[in-house]
């Protein structure tokens, strides 16, 4: 998207729950999940195409979540941008620059919470993930199990049991 | 459609014992249904015996046309045994003991991926003055041997290894046995039951009063961070095995969860220092 466009939500391949004050996002497509805090849960709201980054300060404040500036629904709009939640993605207004930067850039002097998206990747490995079973070490792969690669004897994705070292000569 | 597969694929599988006519049993758990296959009558009535157990008998005999889940169970002239799940080798192995320990990791899983009307959150669950202590984390973070520990303290048991929630967000008891690993090194597993602990089994579906991710690391100290009920929707994420297939439902349970308890963040240290100083922060902070 060229910045100069109003931003679209995207809604496609995505299954969305609204939650008390934050909004739980799960995108099919990558497995990714996403939890948007009240303010990048208002700004995703308002990317409908029509509302410029302006008209977004403007519901925002109208809505009394408390001042804010076009730098602050960038925030959001960068974050939703890179999580892919919309429809074109923008270029990024605050990229390479720390979080101390771009709060300077802000400016942020009110109580408004920033703009923040969390996210997490959901699991593959259901199996492993309930017990850490396998018959071979491919089970083992992209788990947290105590071992990636190694099935053992106990048909668990943990470390290889040793073998006793039986003696093979005489002893004196 | 899952047979014609199971048809096609037969033409790879392994030289198998002639000993006898396939054999079936169909049963439906959690509103799944599940077919096991097998040309040899003790091999499935082991299967059936192994996921009794897994599924704490929650198995309703019937014949479903078309199953969600086809397992063949297999054995060749070598004694090697084959898991099949929709046409799709799963794995095969020589030790049986071996072999039916993931499987029954495999029918607990697929139950818990596509239950009707629940869903299963990989978590440890103790009942605590009416309301559900829930702790999702990891296989081999600690969760049974902290749920047996909070048990000796006076905690319900509900569950060392899924939170059953039904669309209210309600826990139910899923009252297997306690699997813990020995420390030996090699993870040997152990069963113990509640009796054992001096403890008692839960019932009935409760709510959940504190949902605490957590998990044993040698020098953790406890300072609960407290995550608001979006986060904590989220970081239960991981845990649940139903999302892929029934992402809303998920996602609305886990919101009606997550809506009504407090979640909190720790680390922690051993489970027999811990659980009481766990007790004490529920009592203070919960209920």
């Amino acid at each position: 998207m060229n910045n100069s466009q109003n931003p679209i939500a995207r809604q496609n391949g995505l299954v969305v729950q609204e939650m008390p004050d934050e909004i739980l996002v799960y995108d099919l497509d990558s497995n990714k999940a996403h939890c948007l805090n009240r303010s990048s849960a208002f700004v995703w709201r308002s990317c409908d195409g029509r509302n410029s980054v302006a008209d977004i300060v403007r519901e925002f404040e109208l809505k009394a979540e408390g001042k804010v500036t076009e730098d602050f629904v960038w925030l959001a709009i960068d974050q939703l941008s890179e999580k892919d939640l919309l429809q074109i993605p923008v270029t990024p207004k605050f990229a390479g620059q720390s979080r101390r930067q771009v709060l300077k850039t802000i400016g942020l002097v009110s109580v408004v919470a920033l703009p923040v998206i969390a996210s997490l990747v959901a699991p593959r490995n259901a199996v492993a993930l309930a017990s850490c079973s396998c018959l071979n070490s491919g089970a083992c792969m992209f788990t947290s199990c105590p071992s990636t690669t190694c099935c053992n004897t106990n048909s668990t994705c943990g470390p290889a049991i040793p073998t006793l070292a039986v003696p093979t000569g005489c002893l004196p | 459609m899952i047979s014609e597969t199971i048809e096609k694929d037969s033409i790879f599988l392994p030289a198998i014992k002639p000993k006898a006519t396939p054999k079936k049993f169909s049963f439906s758990s959690y509103g799944v249904n599940i077919r096991f296959e097998s040309n040899d009558q003790d091999l499935l009535d082991e299967t059936e015996r192994v996921a009794r157990k897994a599924l704490i008998n929650r198995i309703l005999p019937c014949g479903v046309a078309n199953p969600e889940y086809v397992f063949r169970i297999e054995i060749d002239k070598k004694d090697t045994l084959f898991l099949f799940q929709n046409g799709v080798e799963l794995g095969s192995g020589s030790s049986r003991k071996g072999f039916f320990k993931f499987f029954d990791s495999i029918i607990r899983v697929a139950v818990a991926r596509d239950a009707v009307d629940h869903i299963f959150l990989h978590a440890g669950v103790v009942g605590w003055r009416g309301n559900a202590i829930v702790l999702p984390a990891d296989s081999f973070h600690g969760k049974s041997t902290l749920v047996a520990e909070l048990v000796r303290q006076g905690a319900v048991y509900y569950s060392d290894e899924f939170a059953i929630f039904d669309s209210r967000g309600h826990v139910h008891p899923f009252q297997r046995l306690l699997n813990m690993r020995a420390d030996d090194g090699k993870f040997t597993p152990y069963e113990i039951t509640v009796e054992s602990l001096g403890g008692v089994v839960g019932k009935d579906a409760i709510p959940v009063g504190f949902v605490l991710l957590t998990k044993y690391e040698p020098k953790g100290v406890w300072k609960p961070k407290l995550i608001t009920a979006g986060n904590g929707a989220l970081e239960m994420i991981p845990f649940t095995a139903s999302l892929r297939n029934r992402p809303e439902f998920t996602l609305q349970v886990l919101k009606n969860i997550a809506s009504n308890a407090i979640i909190a963040s720790s680390s922690r240290g051993s489970a027999k220092k811990f659980a009481k100083t766990l007790l004490d922060y529920v009592d203070s902070n919960v209920v």
